[in-house]
């Protein structure tokens, strides 16, 4: 049982355990298949990224060529092409942003000094001393900056509406437009700022004409003038005093450029991406050195998205571009982005998952069907095994009992014998009775060990076909004539009514008397072992439209449906420790069922459990048998057998 | 001195007849059992001095009945009865508490002695 058990379930684990490495097998293979298309489209989406760099960096230095630094960082920014530019002159130096302008020390002289220090002792005076130093001015640079301390002055002193219209005003003539203060600064942006801050709440309207000039200047990058550190400085004031207007993307141009200038010195000349020193900016410079362009990675990851064209890739997978150091292990595919890009790498990922799923599921599909087949199969095949191997077992203890059973059932009668014998010829002179008694308890137990060994020896013919039948035309009542004389003797005890009924006009049967006789005695036999105390059995024989019908009916322990299908198998008893009463091995009605089918009969059994059974043999009658007459030796297919042979007794 | 007592369980008539007449010649005290449930039951109310038991029996063996008679510990002679003739069948009856076994068929003196000696009472010192 445990040997079969594990014949079923070694193979089965064995061949689960395949199907699983068959599985990831195909799993992986589905995955190479899928990986070495979408590297076709990964490669074309490098290809096309590597000249996108390339290109764009050769394209920097010819911008340079033609444009001056703050229009090239404008037009690249403006375009989109860069976060910011730094952009270098041809020593290698910063041209834009920055540098700070070079001062311009004039020595403006003595009344300047003294209205310096007036300004902050008495602005109205020293306005009034400024006023003056404008009328002296001898340069645009001294006018203006005259101008503006004496505005500077009037707002002190109190005097608003005459420091704008001094703004507003004077400062904003074409010959003071250039006009630079002693650090080198444009004089008139910084007017139009002190004008604004003083505009912004009292003249709204004023205010925004001032602002939109100012905005003009600080975005027109083609005016040299402006200096980028004054510039961006402006942009932040305005910025500060006018939250809602928007500078971008100059603004954070000017403080990216300037943030990565503070930062550190720019490797200039290497056409590829870098990291900078700032953490999420990326310099590409161009590659005669002439610009370094600065992109963040967010941005950097769009221009590099809008850089392939979107017909490179099916619309069921997208790519990522990865900067160094983040994670690809995840993506489906991946792969170096190319020389321009360092340590970047292109990950590709399938938009729908099941895609893939879907791929490998079908074969994988077909793999677990066969797997579940062929287990089912083992299953099928080890349970047919081990019925038959069951049923060969059980065969085999019925063989055991029956030698048990031939042994007690031959020993039982000559003990009996031997016993009484051993009586009559060693007691004291017995009374006649009791002698006469023992004599006929022999003869029973004689006739009883005749029967059995008859059926014995019957049941071994019938093993090997060798049972020779002799028909003849009987009468029918003939038969039962016969059966009633064979067991009258037994069946004529205390607690046994024995009766038997005869249909008038009893055609004649075709069989063989003695074998017709032995199936019907043992039916009785079956009959009287099977019933309690009170025994009630009848035999009768009737006939109806040719067939000829005897039965047997007792009162006894009755079959159970489960034994009704089994009785007529070789060795089988309902009950093994009932039987012994009155004895047998389980062969009687087997022959039975031998006899009448040789006879073209059939036996068929009615029973109802605890209420007795009716045996019914039918046979034709001898006007409907085919073979009339007829010596006929049995074959192997009137007698149904299964399993082995018992050897023969 | 009292009849000896014998209780005789055995499934076949004629047998039973000629064990039942040959121990009441030998002055016995016979009571028999013709299956397993009645042997038992007149084993256990009234323990004979000997108890003669075959053991392919109806409803219950002798196998049986001897385990049973052991376990309650009654200390009465068992001589079993059988046409099982093996060996291995001898040794388990004995082993179950049987004082002495006979194989069928047997001759009827050799088990009249064994029976005699079973239902002695054992000598005194």
């Amino acid at each position: 049982m445990l040997l079969l058990l594990l014949a079923v379930l070694v193979p089965s684990v064995c061949l689960l355990w395949f199907i699983n490495q068959a599985v990831q097998n195909e799993r992986l293979a589905v995955h190479q298949k899928l990986v070495d298309a979408y590297r076709i489209n990964l490669a074309l989406v490098h290809d096309q990224l590597e000249p996108y760099w390339r290109q764009g960096a050769a394209a920097l230095d010819a911008e340079a060529d033609h444009l001056l630094p703050p229009a090239l960082f404008a037009r690249q920014v403006r375009a989109g092409l860069a976060d910011a530019v730094i952009c270098l002159d041809p020593a290698g130096n910063v041209a834009y942003p920055g540098p700070n302008p070079t001062p311009k020390p004039e020595a403006p002289g003595a009344p300047w000094t003294e209205a310096e220090y007036l300004e902050s002792r008495n602005p109205a005076e020293a306005a009034t001393a400024y006023a003056r130093l404008l009328e002296q001015a001898t340069s645009p640079d001294l006018a203006a900056r005259a101008l503006q301390a004496q505005a500077r002055c009037l707002v002190r002193a109190g005097k608003k509406d005459e420091a704008i219209s001094l703004l507003t005003g004077p400062l904003e003539k074409e010959e003071l437009q250039h006009a630079t203060d002693a650090q080198g600064r444009l004089v008139v942006p910084s007017a139009e700022l002190m004008a604004l801050e003083l505009l912004k709440d009292s003249a709204p309207d004023q205010a925004r004409a001032t602002l939109e000039r100012l905005k003009k200047r600080l975005l027109d990058y083609d005016d040299l003038a402006l200096a980028a550190p004054q510039r961006r400085f402006l942009m932040h004031e305005v910025q500060r005093l006018f939250p809602e207007q928007t500078l971008s993307p100059m603004l954070a141009a000017e403080d990216l450029a300037a943030r990565c200038l503070e930062a550190g010195p720019v490797r200039a000349g290497e056409p590829a991406l870098r990291p900078t020193a700032l953490p999420g900016v990326w310099q590409l410079a161009s590659p005669r050195g002439r610009v370094v362009a600065l992109h963040q990675t967010e941005a950097l990851v769009a221009r590099m998205r809008g850089g392939i064209s979107a017909q490179l890739l099916p619309a069921d997978v997208s790519v990522t571009f990865l900067p160094p150091g983040k994670e690809f292990e995840r993506f489906f595919l991946s792969q170096p982005a190319g020389a321009s890009l360092p340590g970047w790498r292109l990950a590709l990922s399938l938009n729908d998952q099941r895609l893939f799923e879907s791929a490998a599921d079908q074969r994988i599909a077909a793999y677990v069907w066969i797997g579940l087949l062929v287990v089912a199969v083992v299953i099928v095949l080890a349970a047919l095994a081990l019925r038959l191997v069951r049923r060969q077992m059980a065969l085999t203890q019925l063989r055991n009992d029956l030698v048990a059973n031939v042994t007690h059932e031959l020993k039982t009668p000559l003990a009996s014998m031997r016993l009484l014998v051993d009586t009559l010829l060693n007691s004291e002179p017995l009374h006649e009775q009791t002698a006469r008694e023992y004599l006929q308890l022999i003869a029973q137990e004689n006739l009883r060990l005749s029967r059995l060994i008859d059926n014995f020896l019957t049941f071994s013919r019938m093993e090997r076909n060798k049972y020779a039948f002799g028909f003849k035309e009987v009468p029918a009542a003939d038969i039962v004539e016969g059966a009633i004389t064979a067991v009258r003797e037994r069946f004529n005890v205390p607690g046994c009514e024995f009766k038997t009924q005869l249909a008038p006009d009893l055609p004649a049967v075709v069989v063989d008397a003695d074998a017709m006789v032995t199936a019907l005695v043992n039916l009785l036999d079956n009959a009287y072992k099977y019933s309690g105390e009170e025994k009630q059995i009848t035999l009768s024989a009737s006939a109806d439209n040719g067939t000829v019908f005897f039965a047997v009916k007792d009162n006894g322990i009755g079959l159970s449906p489960r034994d009704t299908k089994r009785i007529f198998k070789r060795f089988y008893q309902v009950d093994q420790r009932l039987s012994r009463t009155g004895g047998g091995c389980g062969l009687g009605l087997s022959i039975v069922k031998f006899i009448v089918t040789a006879h073209h009969g059939t036996v068929r059994v009615e029973s109802q459990p605890g209420r007795g059974s009716t045996f019914t043999i039918s046979l034709p009658g001898a006007a409907a048998r085919p073979d009339q007459e007829q010596r006929l030796n049995i074959t192997t297919d009137i007698m149904p057998r299964e399993g082995t042979r018992p050897t023969d007794l | 001195m009292t009849a000896r007592k014998i209780l005789i369980v055995e499934d076949d008539a004629a047998l039973l007849r000629g064990l039942k007449d040959n121990f009441q010649a030998q002055g016995y005290q016979v009571r028999t059992a013709n299956d397993g449930e009645k042997g038992r039951e007149a084993f256990f109310r009234d323990p004979p001095d000997l108890v003669l038991l075959d053991l392919m029996l109806p409803k219950v063996n002798g196998y049986e009945i001897c385990r049973q008679a052991r376990s309650r510990r009654l200390n009465t002679p068992i001589l079993m009865l059988s046409a099982k003739c093996q060996e291995d069948d001898v040794v388990r009856g004995l082993e179950l508490g049987a004082d002495d076994y006979v194989t069928k068929p047997f001759g009827i003196r050799e088990l009249l002695a064994r029976a005699k000696h079973l239902s002695q009472p054992a000598p005194r010192p």
